[in-house]
């Protein structure tokens, strides 16, 4: 006997706990006493099955959660508690990006007058928080002084 | 008195959903690293109309915002496979046609087979649906949202979501299946 497709859909609704009690008990009535509907329900029941036990759940990376908070500006772990520690960071940044290159392209001759100064910068420059990468603060410091680095 | 500032109403209202709108997205994209610009994006707009948000069903008012994000990012990157919602009235219209080969309400296979298929056969014939079948099995069978919710986030009617939901089950019912005799042909 072939189901109205008015009747597989009450039948999808019915398992999706979408009728009412009134109309759910007609329709498990109707079920059981019809050879077709009685299959719809038992497939879809199946099929549900397998979705909820086989399909994976799918999660985001860690990184996706930090990206949106940063954006938002929630990410306030590493702010600086002042705009002077703040330039202090830039410029240790700065310092120590000149200073790795330095060392790498440098050479190992006897301490040139620039050597002395940029190591005489980090060791006057160590800040007592770790170097920001990434300000969440919309306020940006410009880093005026960079360019004085010899 | 200090007004929640948009931040933390962000926070209290998107945030813990994120898991869910990666879900969402991850099915209408196909993979982490577009799902995962999606929801980004997705995010920085829930953030600039923060405020719009009135107090009520903030999960499905995320996921709106997923849904509609991941459709213009489609569009944007994969214009070519986007494929739009009155086609798939006509894919419909040929799909019932006595002629059409696999035809969709001729041979539904019984409960007993479908409870034998594997994780790989389902997942594939999840990801080969078209976008509005596969959004909305997603939103009923994997995340769980009732009917009206459906049909808010999709933009749809009820009776459409139902008809969608039921059209869905019977495509995958069949692709789970179906794999089966053809690798005996």
């Amino acid at each position: 006997m072939p189901m109205s497709e008015e009747d597989r859909l009450l039948v999808h609704a019915y398992l999706d706990g979408e009728l009412d009690f009134a109309d759910a008990l007609a329709l498990e009535k109707r079920i059981a006493e019809d050879q077709a509907l009685m299959k719809e329900r038992d497939r879809v029941m199946a099929l549900r099955n397998v979705l909820h036990t086989l399909i994976e759940p799918e999660r985001p990376s860690p990184a996706l959660r930090a990206r949106i908070e940063a954006a938002v500006g929630l990410r306030r772990r590493l702010r600086p508690r002042s705009l002077l520690a703040m330039a202090a960071s830039i410029m240790l940044a700065a310092v120590l990006g000149s200073a790795a290159t330095f060392l790498v392209v440098g050479s190992r001759d006897e301490d040139s007058l620039a050597d002395i100064v940029v190591s005489d910068h980090i060791r006057a420059l160590m800040a007592p928080q770790s170097v920001d990468v990434v300000s969440s603060d919309k306020h940006t410091v410009k880093p005026w002084f960079i360019g004085r680095i010899p | 008195m200090t007004a929640e500032d948009d931040s933390a109403r962000f926070a209290r209202v998107v945030l813990p959903y994120l898991g869910d709108a990666y879900e969402l997205a991850r099915w209408l994209a196909g993979n982490r690293t577009d799902a995962e610009d999606i929801v980004q994006e997705a995010c920085l707009r829930a953030f600039r109309g923060i405020l719009r948000f009135k107090e009520g069903n903030a999960r499905a008012w995320v996921l709106t915002i997923v849904r509609n994000t991941a459709y213009t990012w489609l569009g944007r990157n994969r214009p070519a496979n986007l494929v739009i919602t009155d086609d798939l009235e006509a894919i419909e219209r040929a799909e019932n046609h006595p002629d059409y080969p696999t035809g969709s309400d001729i041979e539904t296979p019984e409960a007993a087979l479908i409870a034998k298929a594997d994780a790989a056969r389902v997942q594939t014939a999840l990801a080969a649906l078209p976008a509005a079948f596969r959004e909305t099995l997603v939103l009923r069978d994997l995340q769980g949202f009732d009917y009206r919710e459906i049909a808010a986030i999709t933009g749809v009617p009820v009776g459409t979501v139902m008809s969608r939901l039921a059209r869905a089950r019977r495509r995958l019912m069949g692709s789970i299946v179906k794999d089966d005799d053809d690798a005996h042909v």
